[in-house]
């Protein structure tokens, strides 16, 4: 404890800057990640025939040992920031590709039947219908793309962008513990906190309407028959 | 203003080779409820679907209001017609009311308009606004779920509604209160409604008109009334069953429903009336002579009004002017005739002889038997008129 006590003072400034570029390595990458991701997603629904292949080609980046992703960039891009944020965003995409077409593949036929029925353009039918159905599982993918990201944005210090990669790599060629836990802890509070944060944020975007369904399913099970036999002795009366 | 708010003509519609609406020629009148009704596969959602162009015909012309749908945009072709699906729909991201604003509120009406629009349909559905307004799709049982959908394809009060088996996931008891909602709805609203069913009960005491399909064309087309009176072929008889046929109230007359009159003489006095209505448990007797003719009916309301002379008797205070029927009457007319008599009516032969009387404990009698497949024809004698209480 008191060697990473030690570890931590040694590394402080240095941490400040990696935690700063981390954050900005990974955030970056997320969010462009999100922006490529989620209308490809919705795009992928209005060709379906396109699905399979292009969700075949971010699978197979996805397969990619990240370390070599990153190696790639080196001939095409150089070294810095700017190849490391590409590779990240490469990827990012899976998981939100795949969710966002998923979710809205599984939002039921029958409300984009009767949406379409009552006279909604599709673009109204993807933001006040289908976007909000596919929500929970749209972040969830998101969720994943952030965890993993921040994770592999470690590696990002081998083409010289930086990170907390740096410090644990240090750690690792001065063969130090502490020195390695002062750059990977806070990789995996990073993490942690994100994801948290993310949980959050789905709970506040869901509709109210959507977590009375969930919670009242096994209620109106019940409650159905009462409520029916009220209805009908208001009638009869 | 046209008479037809939808007309096919010759309207086909195939998938590939495979045809699933064949040359189908109708028209529906404002203000009329029409069922489309066949067996599962015979393309009457198609042919529904095709109206709100949901589904493009492959050839033939298609009329909403006299204008070719193809020539309307299909957006705001569907917002002007009112659209109810039998998965209700309904979307459990919005409270009811929005749910029900949905079209105004994409027609950018004033907001204040639709949601005061929204508050008057949930009244006229019968569920209170103050209660449910507010609340999720998920908060509601089936049944409830469908009058909103009822109420929300009529938010932006469109002439015509397509309803695709609104009905036929609800529980029975659901269905029915929705069925006679639908009707009180139809006799204010009076708009003109395409229904699909496959439940022949359901057409029969909705539809002003049934379209019967088979195999993508149509079988019959005729009111409910002259399908049972006139089924076009086999096809027909088999789909309508004959247990409607059997039960058909007009294949009744009134020799079918009537009972055994308990009679009295005319010189009786009051209290021997009394007494034998008392006996025989009825509220009327039939007044008869010695060779059974009718001569007028006393019931409780005769004998109490003049009860205090105890000088008069039966044929001073019997009523005259009842109407009566022969045996022969339709039981429609019987019933008409009810209506504006006492409940009971003597049934008499052509030379005014007492023959029965009908009664509604009587008439009720023959639809139970029907229901339970007894014969119809049977005449019943449980030898009471209408029962005291």
């Amino acid at each position: 404890m008191n060697a990473l006590m030690q570890a931590l003072s040694q590394n402080w400034g240095d941490l400040a800057t990696a935690l700063g570029q981390h954050l900005f390595l990974s955030l970056v990458a997320v969010v462009l990640g999100c922006v490529i991701s989620v209308p490809l997603g919705v795009y992928l629904t209005r060709h379906r025939r396109l699905a399979g292949p292009v969700l075949t080609v971010v699978s197979v980046i996805q397969t990619i040992p990240s370390l070599a992703l990153l190696g790639f960039m080196i001939p095409l891009l150089g070294i810095g920031t700017v190849p490391a944020v590409i590779a990240l965003t490469l990827y990012a995409l899976l998981p939100m590709v795949r969710n966002t077409y998923t979710g809205i593949q599984e939002v039921d036929r029958s409300l984009i039947e009767s949406a379409t029925g009552m006279g909604m353009t599709r673009r109204q039918i993807l933001w006040m219908v289908e976007l909000p159905m596919a929500r929970g599982i749209i972040i969830a993918g998101v969720r994943t793309s952030a965890v993993t990201t921040i994770g592999v944005a470690t590696l990002a210090t081998f083409i010289g962008a930086g990170g907390l990669g740096d410090i644990i790599m240090r750690g690792i060629d001065m063969i130090d513990t502490p020195t390695i836990l002062v750059g990977a802890i806070p990789a995996a509070l990073l993490a942690i906190v994100f994801d948290v944060l993310l949980m959050w944020l789905d709970r506040w975007l869901t509709p109210r309407g959507l977590r009375v369904a969930a919670r009242s399913g096994q209620r109106r099970a019940d409650g159905n028959v009462t409520v029916e036999t009220a209805d009908i002795r208001r009638r009869g009366a | 203003m046209e008479k037809f708010a939808v007309e096919f003509r010759n309207v086909s519609k195939s998938y590939g080779d495979h045809p699933v609406v064949r040359d189908i020629s109708f028209a529906v009148a404002v203000g009329q409820l029409v069922t489309l009704i066949g067996p599962s596969g015979c393309g009457k959602t198609t042919t529904l679907k095709m109206v709100n162009r949901l589904i493009e015909p492959t050839s033939g012309t298609l009329l909403v209001h006299g204008e070719d749908v193809r020539r309307r945009n299909p957006v705001e072709l569907r917002r002007s017609i009112g659209y109810v699906i039998q998965q209700i729909g309904l979307f459990p991201h919005l409270t009811i009311e929005e749910n029900i604003a949905l079209v105004p509120r994409l027609n950018r009406q004033d907001k204040r308009a639709y949601l005061r629009r929204a508050e008057e349909l949930l009244d006229l559905i019968g569920l209170d606004p103050a209660r449910f307004r507010h609340r999720y799709p998920g908060e509601l049982s089936g049944g409830q779920q469908q009058r909103v959908g009822v109420a929300r394809a009529l938010a932006a009060d469109p002439d015509i509604i397509l309803m695709d088996e609104p009905f036929s996931a609800l529980d029975p008891i659901s269905r029915e209160s929705l069925q006679d909602e639908l009707l009180r709805l139809q006799g204010t609203l009076r708009k003109t409604i395409l229904f699909v069913t496959h439940d022949m009960d359901e057409a029969m005491k909705l539809a002003d008109n049934i379209i019967l399909m088979k195999d993508g064309e149509i079988v019959q087309a005729d009111s409910p009334d002259q399908i049972l009176r006139h089924p076009k072929d086999e096809f027909v008889r088999d789909f309508v069953g004959e247990k409607r046929f059997r039960q058909a109230a007009w294949s009744a007359v009134a020799g079918d429903v009537m009972t055994n009159a308990v009679t009295i003489s005319p010189s009786r006095g009051l209290a021997e009336a009394v007494h034998l209505m008392g006996r025989q448990r009825v509220n009327g007797l039939m007044v008869t002579d010695n060779h059974q003719h009718y001569l007028g009916v006393v019931g409780a309301e005769e004998v109490y009004r003049n009860y205090g002379n105890e000088r008069q008797t039966v044929a001073d205070v019997m009523n005259r002017d009842l109407p009566v029927v022969s045996e022969d009457t339709p039981l429609p007319r019987v019933l008409a005739a009810m209506e504006s008599g006492r409940g009971y009516l003597p049934v008499l032969d052509a030379n005014r002889k007492l023959l029965g009387v009908v009664t509604r404990a009587s008439v009720i009698r023959l639809v139970v038997e029907t229901y339970r497949g007894g014969a119809a024809n049977e005449r019943t004698d449980a030898g009471v008129v209408a029962k005291l209480g």
